[in-house]
């Protein structure tokens, strides 16, 4: 994708290489919480997101859009009885292996 | 042991069946949205589960969701970064401001709940028809990008932007609202 390469040859100056700029991980962030970017630009947008507060701070509005306008998808019940089971499981027993 | 949350009385075991369980659905979804892999989805989960038990003796109470998918997004990027071994710069890196920071610093500047929720479904009513009906498709029903664009009969580089600059607008609405500071605005 033509835009994509574009801004990932946009990165900030003189800091680590794969150090994204934020005006690029701005045009990224939506993509990347979709499972939309390839790997290498997950990693580094996930590090931009880790390092970066004001990013980190959208990143996490944009989440609970996503969770909002979510709520009334179906999801898979066998999944979410594992889930609620391992949870379960960490409330009564705490974490394994711990006394 | 003695926990930080609301409940002073509450053990760790019962903060976290108070706050976390309620919220395994919903974190199954957004999971299910970042990875588009089932199986990816409940590893992520679990592992958000594990981080939060860890954390919720420093937990406050306070919006339980935003501090989980804050945590969800950490667990998410040290799984990338996990299978991607040769990219490892610092193997804590992706607990870093988790560790460093107290579990809902970044909760703190979103209110969430039954307001945020009114916001975001208002903001949604006023968008024009194509992009709702982009919000619809992705986000409401979970179709992806690309099963988006065939239902619409559009490239999927329009459901991108159609979609990317809705969710801008919702943001822009919630920022509006003050349920977002504008630290978070660009």
């Amino acid at each position: 994708m033509r835009a994509l390469r574009y801004l990932r040859r946009r990165r900030r100056p003189h800091t680590d290489s794969a150090v994204l700029a934020c005006e690029a991980v701005v045009e990224l962030v939506q993509l990347y919480l979709d499972g939309a970017t390839d790997d290498l630009t997950s990693e580094e947008v996930g590090h931009h997101l880790d390092m970066c507060r004001r990013c980190g701070l959208q990143a996490d509005v944009y989440l609970q859009i996503k969770a909002t306008l979510a709520a009334n998808r179906p999801v898979p019940d066998d999944a979410v009885e594992r889930l609620r089971r391992f949870g379960e499981q960490l409330a009564v027993h705490g974490l394994p292996g711990s006394p | 042991m003695a926990a930080a949350h609301d409940h002073p009385a509450l053990t760790d075991e019962a903060a976290f069946e108070l706050y976390v369980l309620p919220e395994v659905e919903v974190l199954l979804r957004v999971a299910l949205s970042m990875t588009r892999n089932a199986a990816d989805a409940e590893d992520l989960v679990q592992d958000t589960m594990l981080r939060a038990f860890r954390g919720i003796s420093r937990f406050d109470g306070r919006y339980p969701r935003a501090w989980l998918l804050t945590i969800l997004r950490n667990a998410h990027v040290n799984r990338n970064r996990r299978r991607r071994p040769e990219l490892l710069r610092d193997a804590d890196a992706g607990t870093s401001l988790l560790e460093t920071q107290t579990p809902d610093d970044s909760a703190e500047e979103v209110a969430v709940g039954q307001t945020f929720d009114h916001v975001v479904e208002d903001a949604l009513a006023r968008l024009p028809d194509r992009y709702r009906r982009v919000v619809e498709l992705v986000d409401m029903e979970g179709l992806s990008y690309r099963g988006a664009a065939e239902s619409l009969g559009v490239p999927v580089g329009t459901v991108m932007s159609r979609l990317h600059r809705a969710r801008r607008r919702i943001r822009d609405q919630l920022i509006a609202s003050g349920l977002v500071s504008a630290g978070s605005r660009r």
